[in-house]
């Protein structure tokens, strides 16, 4: 390889680097603490945020347009995000888009205000999930680090064993466990602040990890009782007479209206709620149906999302069991033309006519995309399938120690890497300088190679990258001191670096390969710290590699050839 | 330069290393009562809390004296209290039972209690933890050994081996003797050791193997002590720098990152210890008893074909009283014999 090819190739890694940490740098340095609370934080949060955000500066607008000159004055900074979309609604138009950008000219690309006001929305809605999005490429803190309330569930199936008939197959405890998961994703949407990080573990159990987040108290929320389900016959008088007192400004409490008298006894008012463009419940208005369902939950034996061969529509076809199918059928037969709602944890989901009477047990439910159906027919499969998860460990940092534990962590080992560069130059002088070139380079890389796949650090992922950084000095200490012997031996500049690096190349592969194949093993094998740590060593041994080998030697290579130098600043004493 | 005689040691310290992890062990498991083991590998919870009206960890004591709890002062400011409390798994929703009659008997007792972390581990994860970590750590020394066989030779890949088990056993027993906590970041320090252990062992030898193959007019035990020798600087350069990192976190850190940093101290200096010490020692009784055995077969021969008599039992004593040539005539069959078995494998080799 020509010595530019070299050179080329550090400069790519060095490219990939800086695009890979990035997202990283930004997210540390030039993010504030506000919006990444925001991006951590549930959907539910975000789109409060975005909609008070919203009517402010529209409000804002509102004033401005209302004075003449401001509207022939060019855009304000702050509202330049609206361009965008005042351009793409004249194109859609086929109208002329104006040639100066004034705040008329970008309001006249609007129908009316409230498009103004959602294309408002839209952008605070946008640049909190691009946020969160980028926070899915950055080098994470671990809770220990950060603080924050990790538990590890795992699933009992004896409940389910005793309830069922048939020994379990692992299909079926695939699927329990699929709808335990989907019944945590469920509430959790509805509970807290910050959003939880919810992953089933390769031994099936499942992990939460929410950061920022100290109170064990809240995981308690997941856990309380199941996912309920019933059928319910939609109350018409019940659900008019709700909904103009919710227009009229009564409040509603537990589902039952503050004022008695609106609501006949035995009846409740639930939210009818569909999935918006958040991916999160929607209210769409109250519907008032009886307490007691028609028929439970309970008798839900399967479900299943299917597409219908005549309209090519998505169903769910749910089947029930014997008793559960006589019921329905007599409560069909009895409420033909009326609404029937699904509700699952006191929140109507889905809210349907009944055409006809339906027997046989075997119900399709129309009107959903091919996405709702399935997380409907896994949504009809938690409110009937019980899986009991049982703590199997918790683990909480309050935010302040892990940041306190953090901070001096961090200090510490700046000081301590401080100490070893200065060390390394006051020892090897000039070459000391071309190590801590090097091993910079390799943190560097490290970093960004991490970051690339969202690494999360902990305590001992930090123990790799001190393993990491000793072992990168030793292997450009092991080169150095070949490199003086060949000195001593009274060889010039050229022969000595080229004999140092030679004969100090498989000591160094042989030494680091060795570390390298335990890291390896223990990074695919070892569990949650061990791996932490096998991870940082595997991805450090390799950039260690690359930057004693490749990196330092073109650096002395340039000095040699490119700036004629025929001394080495390797020692004191050495010339 | 100059030669050190390491290996003229090599008894006194092969002993006095075996007897002070001997003496640390004995300490842990008699004195001591075993390993201070932290909360991934016990079962049960850890409630780190701010209780400053508690003027002492008696006081905290005799309050939950119901939970039977471990009780420890944690910072240097006062007021704050590790409470550990075992799981039996008798109770079901331990972890949430336990966690709420704790804060609320300390908040009637003290007026104020505040929770700053908790931790639990159901009795599944603890024992799996500390056993599957140990299984994953074998074998993955035994893939190194595997590795340094190729690479080197079986005695070099046993005797660095033997260096890792000496660094591991050493640390072990350090942090049991003094009651270091035993936690997850114990075990990131053992790994580290014994990766940093490796790779000083492994560069050493490397510079044995090379010498081995250039110096030709010289014993094994110099060529070790040569090795050693050139590179010492090395040696003391590396682990002098890695010190350097290890000691600002040991200095500036608390809690269990200082516990943590203590260990590494403790493991790099073993470590560099060992490589030179322990490794080099083993290398080379494991190759003087390979040449014994050599000579052994090879004198025996050389006296049956010149005497007739003389059994390979009484040969060393035969040895010792047999004239110079003879003794330098074995050397060389011996020598002799290991080139033509290498020559033998090298066209074995081509022919494949």
């Amino acid at each position: 390889m020509t010595k530019l090819m070299r050179i080329l190739l550090v400069l790519v890694f060095v490219g990939l680097g800086v695009v890979f940490l990035y997202p990283t740098v930004t997210w540390y340095f030039f993010t504030d603490q506000e919006m990444k609370t925001l991006a951590n934080g549930t959907l539910n949060e975000i789109r409060l945020w975005a909609e008070d955000e919203a009517s402010s500066t529209a409000e804002e607008i509102r004033k401005l347009s209302q004075d003449t000159e401001a509207v022939s004055a060019p855009l304000p900074d702050e509202f330049g995000f609206l361009k965008d979309a005042a351009k793409e609604n004249y194109r859609l138009a086929n109208e002329e888009v104006p040639r100066d950008w004034t705040l008329g000219a970008v309001l006249n690309g609007f129908r009316d205000f409230d498009e103004v006001s959602s294309a408002i929305e839209d952008y605070y809605r946008q640049s909190i999930l691009d946020l969160k999005e980028m926070k899915g490429q950055i080098l994470a803190l671990g809770l220990d680090l950060s603080g924050g309330l990790s538990v590890v569930l795992e699933p009992d199936f004896t409940a389910l064993e005793e309830a069922s008939t048939e020994v379990l197959s692992a299909e079926d405890r695939s699927a329990a466990l699929e709808s335990a998961l989907e019944v945590i994703n469920n509430r959790i949407d509805t509970f807290g602040v910050t959003e939880p990080q919810i992953r089933r573990q390769l031994d099936d159990s499942i992990l939460i990890d929410i950061p920022g987040e100290a109170d064990p108290e809240r995981i308690n929320s997941f856990l309380m009782g199941r996912g309920s389900l019933g059928f319910h016959i939609v109350d018409d008088a019940g659900t008019e007479a709700i909904r103009s007192y919710a227009a009229s400004g009564g409040k509603i409490v537990d589902g039952r209206p503050a004022d008695e008298g609106i609501l006949a006894e035995g009846l409740v008012a639930l939210g009818y709620y569909t999935k918006d463009s958040y991916g999160i419940d929607q209210f769409n208005g109250w519907i008032a149906v009886p307490e007691t369902p028609g028929l439970d939950g309970s008798h839900i034996r399967e479900a299943n999302p299917e597409t219908d061969p005549n309209t090519l529509q998505p169903v769910v076809t749910f089947r029930l069991d014997a008793e559960g199918a006589t019921i329905f059928q007599r409560l069909t037969s009895e409420n033909t033309q009326k609404y029937m709602a699904v509700v699952l944890d006191k929140k109507i989901k889905a809210n349907a006519l009944i055409t006809e009477t339906i027997p046989g047990g075997s119900v399709r439910v129309t009107g959903f995309n091919y996405q709702e159906a399935n997380d409907l027919a896994i949504v009809l499969r938690t409110g009937s399938l019980p899986v009991q998860l049982n703590i199997r460990s918790l683990q909480s940092v309050g935010a302040s120690l892990g940041k306190d534990t953090i901070q001096i962590g961090l200090k510490a080992m700046l000081i301590g890497f401080a100490l070893v560069f200065i060390f390394m130059v006051v020892w090897y002088k000039g070459a000391g300088l071309i190590a801590d070139i090097a091993l910079a380079l390799n943190l560097f890389l490290l970093a960004a190679l991490l970051s690339s796949f969202n690494f999360t650090l902990t305590m001992t992922s930090i123990a790799g990258l001190i393993l990491t950084v000793g072992m990168s000095v030793d292997a450009n200490v092991i080169i150095f001191e070949r490199i003086k012997e060949e000195l001593r031996l009274g060889k010039s500049r050229a022969a000595a670096v080229e004999m140092g690096f030679k004969k100090a190349f498989w000591t160094i592969v042989d030494a680091q390969v060795t570390t390298l194949i335990a890291a390896l093993f223990l990074s695919q094998l070892g569990k949650g710290p061990v791996q932490g740590f096998a991870v940082t060593l595997a991805w450090g041994i390799g950039c260690s590699l690359f930057t004693a080998l490749f990196v330092s030697r073109i650096i002395f290579d340039i000095g040699t050839e490119g700036f004629k130098k025929k001394t080495l600043s390797i020692a004191w004493g050495i010339k | 330069m100059k030669v050190f005689n390491v290996t003229r040691y090599r008894v006194f310290t092969l002993i006095s290393s075996v007897v002070l992890i001997l003496i640390f062990w004995a300490y842990t498991m008699i004195i001591a009562g075993g390993f201070n083991f932290g909360i991934d590998f016990q079962a049960g919870l850890n409630i780190t809390v701010d209780v400053p009206a508690a003027s002492d960890e008696q006081a905290i004591r005799d309050v939950l004296v119901d939970y039977s709890p471990q009780v420890q002062t944690a910072g240097d400011e006062g007021g704050r209290f590790i409470v550990r409390i075992a799981d039996d798994s008798k109770m079901d929703n331990f972890q949430q039972v336990t966690s709420r009659g704790i804060s609320e008997t300390l908040k009637a007792k003290f007026g104020s209690a505040k929770v700053i972390s908790e931790e639990y581990i159901g009795s599944s994860f603890a024992s799996n933890l500390a056993t599957q970590t140990i299984w994953v750590t074998l074998i993955a020394l035994g893939l190194i050994l595997l590795y340094v066989w190729v690479r080197f030779k079986l005695n070099y890949a046993v005797s660095a081996i033997a260096a890792v088990f000496h660094d591991v056993l050493f640390l072990l027993g350090f942090i049991g003797a003094f009651q270091l906590e035993f936690s997850t970041a114990t075990i990131a320090a053992l790994l580290t050791i014994i990766g940093y252990s490796l790779n000083d062992t492994i560069v050493i030898f490397d510079r044995v193997r090379e010498n081995s193959r250039i110096v030709k007019d010289k014993s094994f035990r110099e060529i070790i002590n040569l090795s050693i020798s050139q590179s010492l600087s090395r040696t003391l350069i590396t682990s002098f720098t890695t010190l350097l990192a290890v000691v600002a976190i040991l200095v500036l850190a608390s809690g269990t990152i200082r516990t943590f940093a203590l260990s590494l101290v403790v493991g790099i200096v073993v470590g560099t210890y060992s490589s030179i010490f322990i490794a080099s020692p083993i290398l080379l009784a494991w190759h003087d008893r390979d040449l014994r055995k050599t000579h052994k077969a090879v004198t025996g021969l050389a006296h049956s074909v010149s005497s007739g008599s003389g059994s390979a039992a009484s040969s060393s004593k035969s040895q010792a009283n047999a004239p110079v040539p003879v003794k330098q005539t074995a050397d060389e069959i011996a020598d002799a014999t290991v080139k033509r078995a290498r020559i033998k494998a090298r066209k074995k080799k081509k022919k494949k």
